[in-house]
């Protein structure tokens, strides 16, 4: 239970950028100390999507609960958000002396882009996780395609992401059973 | 009945009213602190959004301040009121708030900028456009998910550290009950041939929303040749396999880096730098879902 909290507790310190790019960093520890198997890191993934809130908090959660149960998950949360709570602690304290807006800018210009690219990565991660364990060529089609429609969805009509998630997943169990 | 009063002097009679209202009218004597509303009263204390208008009024966060009587300099700016001035939000408020947004945050914690600078700038008023892009930014440039950091941050600035526990509960705490629920949900439902269909289905439907993440914030990351290739480098170096810490330092690194050698070269600041509000306001434009 020690090493989870640590585990989490590092990953909060190194968790820049946003809950998806945490994602990548997340199932290369879990999957790679066997905690759980890559499906069931995917299947948690897009539980901890599906749920409202940072996509983190709800990961960590289900992660923390398939390791050790209730009390894992409490664990895995703390550790997460503890190092956010000391940070920003820490950083407000600071801000206050710096000429704040050029070292954050700074800091920006070289993190940004890894963020993005965390962010692809995960993505990537994510479909390549579905389509390993699928049939094979209709699994990609339809993949593309949901993402087509998905994307058109939500940004050229704008519709809310909970709605999105409603229709992908009746979309799968009509289309993919 | 929650009393937000603390310390303001009672009108005289008891509070006819309750104390602290999130919404609604908060008539009386005494009346403590309507959040948004009217707080007409004697000794009318503290109301967030609306009139305040009595004797003794103390402290209208926006709005009307019609009366005899102190008002006090609070967190942000407030205009129009002649001594601006905010009470601090109640716990429960600033709880309630963050509650309401912890669903809209489902493409990411930048998902709820947009809503973050509806509800409080514009809804609550609770703090001025430009206090909430610092702010954003500062959680953005913390350690741990955007959401988390802006929550805190934001509820810090409201009320100390009592505001960033309510903003930091409100939006936590019912992701993971959720996302737990339905995890407990998944695996009593089992995994028939359906389950499994539907969540495969799901998955790219997160995977739009990930990457649409991934879209906005390589818009603004990626500001000239020199960031575009660095995302780049840093998608195949994940590819091959590169843990993504190093990726994190590395990239915090090179930033700082590239900073300080353009700085030295021009004696200006880095031309990357953007003002904090344009990044936030770039953000707000493309994402709207409500």
């Amino acid at each position: 239970m020690w090493t989870l909290f640590l585990f989490f507790l590092r990953l909060g310190f190194v968790s820049f950028g946003g809950g998806y790019a945490l994602i990548p960093m997340i199932e290369q520890e879990a999957v790679r100390r066997g905690w759980m198997t890559q499906e069931a890191f995917l299947n948690a993934v897009t539980v901890a999507g599906m749920s409202p809130g940072p996509i983190a908090a709800g990961l960590g959660t289900i992660v923390g609960y398939r390791t050790f149960g209730y009390a894992g998950a409490a664990v895995a949360l703390t550790g997460l958000v503890l190092p956010s709570v000391l940070a920003v602690a820490a950083l407000l304290l600071l801000v206050s002396r710096l000429r704040k807006q050029s070292w954050i800018d700074r800091l920006f210009y070289g993190l940004q882009p890894v963020v993005a690219a965390l962010i692809l990565f995960a993505v990537y991660r994510l479909g390549i996780g579905r389509l390993g364990d699928g049939a094979g060529g209709g699994q990609w089609l339809f993949g593309l395609a949901m993402i087509g429609i998905c994307w058109a969805m939500l940004v050229k009509y704008r519709m809310h992401p909970i709605f999105i998630l409603i229709f992908s997943a009746v979309a799968g169990a009509a289309f993919l059973t | 009945m929650n009393s937000d009063v603390k310390g303001i002097a009672d009108g005289g009679h008891g509070a006819a009213g309750a104390a602290g209202a999130g919404l609604g009218a908060n008539a009386g004597y005494g009346a403590a602190g309507a959040d948004l509303g009217a707080n007409a009263g004697h000794g009318a204390a503290g109301a967030g959004l609306g009139a305040n208008a009595g004797h003794g009024a103390a402290r209208a966060g926006l709005g009307a301040n019609a009366g005899h009587g102190a008002a006090r300099a609070g967190l942000a700016l407030a205009s129009g009121a002649a001594d601006a001035s905010r009470r601090p939000p109640s716990f429960g408020a600033i709880l309630w708030s963050f509650l309401k947004l912890a669903p809209l945050s489902f493409g990411g914690g930048y998902a709820i900028f947009p809503a973050l600078e509806k509800e409080m700038v514009a809804g609550r008023q609770w703090m001025d456009g430009r206090t909430l892009a610092e702010t954003l930014s500062l959680a953005a440039a913390a350690p741990g998910g955007v959401g988390v950091n802006a929550a805190f941050l934001i509820g810090y600035r409201l009320k100390g550290v009592p505001g960033a526990i309510a903003a930091g509960l409100g939006a936590i705490v019912p992701t993971s009950a959720a996302a737990l629920a339905l995890f407990l949900l998944y695996q009593r439902t089992g995994d028939t041939a359906k389950v499994r269909a539907a969540l495969a289905g799901v998955t790219w439907g997160i995977a739009t929303l990930i990457l649409f993440a991934a879209f906005r914030i390589g818009r603004t990351a990626v500001r000239d040749k020199f960031t575009a290739g660095l995302m780049l480098a840093a998608l195949v170096c994940l590819l091959a396999g590169l843990p993504p810490v190093y990726l994190i330092v590395g990239g915090t690194a090179i930033g700082l880096a590239a900073g300080w050698t353009k700085d030295r070269r021009r004696g200006a600041e880095p031309p990357a730098s953007q003002p904090a509000g344009r990044t936030v306001g770039a953000d707000s434009s493309y994402m709207y879902y409500i």
